[in-house]
């Protein structure tokens, strides 16, 4: 009896192995673009843990963390028993990768993405990676299909307004995002100049300096909407008033982690931000 | 300083008991730190994975863990305690003054200059480098402070110039902090935190010569030391030459700590305290104090890195935060109970 249940039961799972087989079962997604995606091609079934960059969605934060994925312990991840580990381009530190590595669990590194090819590519690989390559397939043509939309939006703008983005906003100097940021890129893709950008990297800005950038638009992160007072509460803050970004009260908070993440998310919020600046 | 007349004679054979105490509290923490982790290992287990590593019997389940992630650790914790802790016992005796620390030398500061440097200027910051560069960042600081300090004659001549070089390099790193971008800034932000995650064999191999040899050498000078807590002067006419006490034991606390900061960050708290603690609860014999206070910082070391592994599980906390958070409260206790009127040291 117990023999012949043993046998049907090694038949079945022989027969449904050529599906099954390759898709991991206990994934540790370090990124939050990763997750995102993840989630965006329902395979989060197979989701063991997350980083604390993964915020999106909210299911996500229910999981075991990490910790910052740049400061990964080795033994932490082990601990939760992965098959595999789908890491964005900058997990690290390099000695924990190394050690999960040599404990024998397979790693896979996604390239760095700032470009919506490279989104599109990004979330193909995650598809092939986690076994769902047709959702994949299915949200990279959306994602592609928004993109192509916007850039049409964007081609058909009357003039690119010079756009800052303000990170940190309310204490001291706010920093703002210049040349090599995941902002600057955003602000590009929606069809913006980047006022701030000469500097490189996320400096600290004077009111003077925030002035002399002329910026036609000031982005802010959402998330801290609440804390800077809103839209008053930014106009207050010194320089702001003499931009013409703060005349006209063009100030715009979007949403930090889905548009700067660039994953499954940042077309739409690109797309949205355009559609605001092109008809404020 | 009367408490040195009164503690010199003190008993070779309880001095002895208590050394041999520390020792066996280390070995127990040791013994617990191996047992904890994120993972959930049996104590069975970990004693099966020793048992099979020393026996040369193959590896079984998860032995990889115990013997490739929390063994090296574990020395790296304990050589580094050690360090921190003799460096600082070492550095209260030279300057005479209970609140010095090896960072007054500038080991600390000049070793955060360059692995900052190497976290912002380097193409990738790779972790052979940044230990690198800050090891030979906190050598250049000492030798900077040492040979500016030796111009005059007199160990506060050479505390005023390890303010100064401390000063320029935190300024230095300060420059660099601005200059550095996100990922940097994060990279940089947890190496002044400390941690010890990155314990590995070879690494272990390479760090352990500069740690373990001056630690062996450092309690030499014990009893020059002890001279000199009568001041300068008094030590001289006993027959001791402090001029020549000095670079040899400046020397031997920055290859030390300087090595110890390079491979885990900045781990504060450790030096300042358990000297301290050691000198206010059994006196300040350095023949004593030094070895105690190995063992000491040691199980201090390794009792935070346990912690910092499990606190937050699967996740870790930086170990600077554990040192101060775990120290601090139970130093301010042992400073309030002590009764008014004795002396600090």
């Amino acid at each position: 009896m117990n023999v012949r249940r043993t046998l049907l039961a090694a038949t079945v799972a022989l027969l449904t192995l050529p599906g099954v087989a390759m898709a991991a079962t206990r994934i540790v997604s370090l990124g939050g673009d990763v997750t995102e995606t993840i989630y965006a091609i329902h395979a989060q079934d197979q989701l063991a843990a997350v980083d604390s960059t993964s915020t999106w969605p909210e299911a996500a934060r229910t999981l075991p963390d990490v910790g910052y994925v740049r400061q990964l312990s080795a033994e932490g991840v082990l601990a939760l028993r992965p098959d595999l580990i789908l890491a964005t381009h900058d997990a690290g530190p390099p000695t924990a990768m190394e050690q999960i590595r040599g404990a024998g669990v397979r790693i896979e590194t996604l390239p760095a993405s700032r470009s919506p090819e490279d989104i599109e590519a990004k979330i193909r690989q995650i598809g092939e990676l986690t076994g769902h390559p047709k959702e994949a397939d299915a949200l990279a043509n959306d994602v592609a299909a928004r993109f192509a939309a916007l850039a049409k939006s964007v081609a058909a703008m009357a003039n690119h307004p010079r756009a800052v983005y303000l990170m940190s906003a309310g204490h001291g100097s706010p920093m703002a995002a210049g040349h090599d940021t995941a902002a600057d890129r955003a602000i590009t893709l929606a069809g913006g100049v980047n006022a701030a950008a000469e500097v490189p990297g996320y400096k600290a800005v004077s009111p003077e300096a925030l002035v002399a950038m002329k910026p036609d638009a000031i982005l802010l992160m959402k998330e801290q909407e609440q804390a800077v007072g809103g839209i008053d509460g930014v106009l207050r803050m010194p320089g702001i008033v003499d931009t013409p970004a703060g005349k006209a009260k063009r100030i715009y908070f979007v949403e930090g982690q889905a548009l700067l993440g660039f994953g499954p998310r940042t077309a739409e919020n690109a797309a949205a931000l355009q559609a605001r600046w092109a008809h404020p | 300083m009367n408490s040195v007349a009164a503690s010199l004679p003190r008993r070779r054979a309880s001095r002895q008991a208590l050394l041999g105490a520390l020792a066996l509290l280390l070995l127990a923490t040791a013994t617990w730190s191996l047992t904890r982790g994120a993972m959930a290992i049996s104590p069975g287990d970990v004693a099966g994975a020793l048992l099979r590593w020393l026996t040369g019997a193959p590896a079984r389940g998860d032995d990889q863990i115990i013997l490739g992630l929390r063994l090296p650790r574990l020395l790296l914790a304990t050589m580094v305690g050690a360090a921190l802790a003799t460096g600082g016992g070492t550095m209260q005796g030279l300057f005479r003054n209970p609140l010095a620390d090896p960072g007054l030398i500038g080991v600390s500061a000049g070793a955060a200059l360059g692995a900052v440097g190497a976290i912002v200027l380097g193409s990738q910051s790779g972790s052979w480098l940044v230990a690198a560069f800050a090891f030979v960042g906190g050598l250049l600081a000492t030798t900077l402070v040492f040979l500016i300090g030796r111009r005059r004659p007199g160990v506060a001549n050479l505390l005023l110039a390890g303010v100064a070089i401390n000063a320029i390099a935190m300024a230095g790193v300060g420059l660099l902090t601005y200059l550095a971008n996100e990922n940097q800034l994060r990279d940089l932000t947890y190496w002044s935190l400390g941690s010890l995650g990155g314990a590995s064999w070879s690494r272990l191999g390479i760090v352990a010569p500069w740690i373990v040899l001056p630690l062996l050498l450092v309690p030499r000078a014990a009893v020059a030391l002890n001279a000199l807590l009568l001041g300068e002067g008094e030590a001289a006419l006993l027959g001791f030459r402090p001029e020549r006490l000095q670079p040899l034991l400046v020397a031997l606390v920055a290859l030390s700590v300087g090595a110890s900061v390079a491979f885990t960050g900045v781990i504060g708290f450790v030096g300042l305290v358990v000297p301290h603690l050691l000198r206010m609860t059994c006196g300040p014999d350095h023949r004593f104090l030094l070895p105690a206070s190995a063992l000491g910082g040691a199980t201090l070391l390794v009792a935070a890195d346990a912690l910092a592994r499990t606190i937050v599980a699967p996740g870790e906390l930086p170990i600077g935060v554990l040192t101060a958070l775990v120290g601090g409260p139970f130093f301010l206790w042992l400073l309030l109970r002590r009764r008014a009127g004795e002396a600090l040291s």
